[in-house]
C-alpha cells in the first residue's frame, strides 16, 4: 500500500495537490492540506505523483509499506 | 530519423548531476542571479534603439514555409514598423522586398496569396513589379528623368528558409543564417519537418513591452503557480536543464513516463520538451510530436504582439479524424496557457511605470533571461544586467 504525508509546517496554501489529485488532497479552513485518505489507490497513484512534484513547498511524500515497515 | 546527435545538456536526467530546481540552495544554471532596471522595458528611446540597433542585426521569423511553397505563392509581412513582400519565383526560390512602391511609397501587396501574372502592380499609378521586386514596367515612362527609373526595384531582404519557417534580415549588418544561430541551430535542426505542418495560428495583442513577452517564456518555474490549473503536475518544471549558446538559450524537461523509453530507443526527442529560444524573440517548443513557435514583436514601449504556430506531426496513415481532434485539444489547450501568461503580462504592462517597480531580480532558474538582457544591452548600448551572487 502506498500513503501520501503531508507536512502542514511547511504547507503554504497554493493547493496544487488538491487540483491534481483531488480524491487524497483537500485544503481546510485554515488554508493548510488535509489528507482525504490514508492509503493511495493504484488509480490515484500517478495524479499523487504529480501532487507532490507540484507542490512549491516540497511539503508531500508518499511512502509505501516496505520504506515504512524499515 | 531517430539519430541521437543531439549532446543531452547539463542537468537532465540521465546526464551529469545537478540539483534539481527548487530543491536545494545550489545554482541549477550556468548563470548567476541578476538586476535588470525597469527602464530597459518602459522607455521609449531603448525601443528605439533596439529598432535602429537590434533587429536588423537579427535573423526573423516571418512565416510558414508553406505559406509559399510553390512558384507565384507571396505573402506580405508586417512587423517593426515595416512591410515586406515573400514571393516563391518561377525558378522556385525564395525572394523578398520592401512592399514599397519606388516611385511615391505607396503598398504593393497585401496578405497572402498567388500572384498568377507574375507582377505586382502598385495600386496608385500602376508600376508594376516582379516576384523579385524589380520594377517591369512604369506607366509614363518617359515623363520620368532616366537616372529615376534605371534598374528601378523594391530594395531586396535577405531570405531564408529552415526549420519551417522563411526568415528575413532586414540589414546586411545580420551575420550569415548558420553564423547566426550558432549551437542553437542543432537544437531544432533534428525534428522532421518534412512531416511537421502549420496548422494552427493565433496572436495576441499584449499591453506589456516585447521584452516582458520574452522573459515571460524564457523559464518554466512559474507554471506550479500560473499554469495550477492548465498544466497541474504535467509539465517536469523542476527537471528543467538549461543551456546558453548565447545570444540563444534553451532549457531540455523529460516527458514523465516517456523519457527513459526514449533514452533506451536512442532517441531522446522522443521523451522531452525541448524549449528553444532563437534571440530575440523566438521560440520553437518540440514536443515528440507537435511544436509551437512563438514571436514576440514590439509595437510600442508598452504595446507588443504574440503570434504562434501550432505544427503537427503528420502520421504515416496521413492522420485520421481522432488525430484532428487530438491536435485541435492541444491547440486549444496550448492557447489557454498563453491566455493565462497573457493575463499576467498585462497586468505587467500596466505597472511597468509605477513608483513601486523599479527593477526585476533574476534567479538562477531565470538563467535565460539574464543571457537575453545581456545580449540586449551588448546590441544596444543599454545598461547589462548586474550579476549578483
Amino acid at each position: 500500500m502506498v500513503k501520501a504525508l503531508v507536512d502542514r509546517d511547511s504547507c503554504r496554501g497554493y493547493g496544487n495537490c488538491l487540483i491534481a489529485a483531488p480524491s487524497v488532497f483537500d485544503v481546510d479552513d485554515d488554508g493548510l492540506v488535509v489528507l482525504l485518505k490514508d492509503d493511495v489507490s493504484e488509480d490515484e497513484l500517478s495524479a499523487v505523483e504529480r501532487a507532490t512534484y507540484d507542490c512549491p513547498t516540497n511539503s508531500i511524500t508518499i511512502e509505501s509499506d516496505e520504506a515504512a515497515e524499515k | 530519423m531517430g539519430t541521437n546527435t543531439l549532446e543531452l545538456p547539463e542537468g537532465i536526467a540521465g546526464s551529469p548531476a545537478q540539483d534539481r530546481i527548487g530543491a536545494g540552495d545550489a545554482l541549477q544554471s550556468p548563470v548567476s542571479p541578476s538586476v535588470v532596471d525597469v527602464s530597459n522595458f518602459a522607455d521609449p528611446e531603448q525601443l528605439e534603439r533596439e529598432l535602429r540597433l537590434l533587429f536588423p542585426k537579427c535573423w526573423l521569423p516571418a512565416c510558414p514555409i508553406a505559406d509559399v511553397a510553390e512558384p507565384g505563392d507571396y505573402t506580405v509581412w508586417e512587423q517593426l514598423d515595416e512591410s515586406v513582400v515573400i514571393a516563391r519565383t518561377d525558378e522556385g526560390e525564395l525572394a523578398a522586398f520592401y512592399n514599397v512602391c519606388q516611385h511615391r511609397g505607396a503598398k504593393l501587396a497585401n496578405g497572402t496569396g498567388h500572384c498568377a501574372t507574375g507582377s505586382f502592380k502598385c495600386p496608385w499609378h500602376g508600376l508594376s513589379y516582379d516576384l523579385r521586386g524589380v520594377v517591369d514596367h512604369i506607366p509614363l515612362r518617359e515623363s520620368f528623368a532616366p537616372e529615376q527609373v534605371e534598374g528601378l526595384r523594391a530594395p531586396a531582404v535577405r531570405v531564408h528558409e529552415w526549420a519551417g519557417f522563411v526568415w528575413l534580415a532586414l540589414s546586411d549588418e545580420a551575420p550569415s543564417f548558420d553564423d547566426y544561430l550558432g549551437a542553437a541551430k542543432s537544437e531544432v535542426d533534428s525534428y522532421d519537418f518534412s512531416r511537421l505542418e502549420t496548422g494552427y495560428f493565433r496572436s495576441w495583442k499584449i499591453g506589456a513591452n516585447w521584452k516582458m513577452v520574452v522573459d515571460a517564456f524564457n523559464e518554466f518555474w512559474h507554471v506550479p503557480f500560473a499554469h495550477k490549473d492548465s498544466l497541474h503536475g504535467g509539465l517536469l518544471w523542476r527537471d528543467a536543464a538549461l543551456r546558453v549558446m548565447k545570444p540563444h538559450t534553451s532549457s531540455m524537461l523529460p516527458i514523465r513516463g516517456r523519457y527513459e523509453k526514449a533514452l533506451e530507443r536512442n532517441d531522446f526527442r522522443k521523451g522531452v520538451v525541448n524549449h528553444t529560444s532563437i534571440f530575440p524573440g523566438t521560440v520553437y517548443n518540440c514536443l515528440p510530436n507537435n511544436m509551437h513557435v512563438t514571436t514576440a514583436w514590439p509595437v510600442a514601449p508598452r504595446e507588443s504582439v504574440l503570434v504562434a504556430w501550432g505544427l503537427n506531426l503528420r502520421p504515416e496513415d496521413g492522420g485520421d479524424e481522432k488525430w484532428k481532434e487530438r491536435t485541435d485539444g492541444e491547440w486549444d489547450h496550448f492557447c489557454r496557457v498563453i491566455d493565462e501568461d497573457v493575463a499576467i503580462l498585462t497586468d505587467l504592462g500596466r505597472l511597468s511605470r509605477s513608483r513601486g517597480y523599479t527593477r526585476n531580480i533574476y534567479n538562477s532558474a531565470e538563467g535565460r533571461i539574464t543571457t537575453f538582457h545581456e545580449a540586449v544591452a551588448e546590441m544596444t548600448g543599454a545598461a547589462a544586467p548586474r550579476l549578483v551572487g
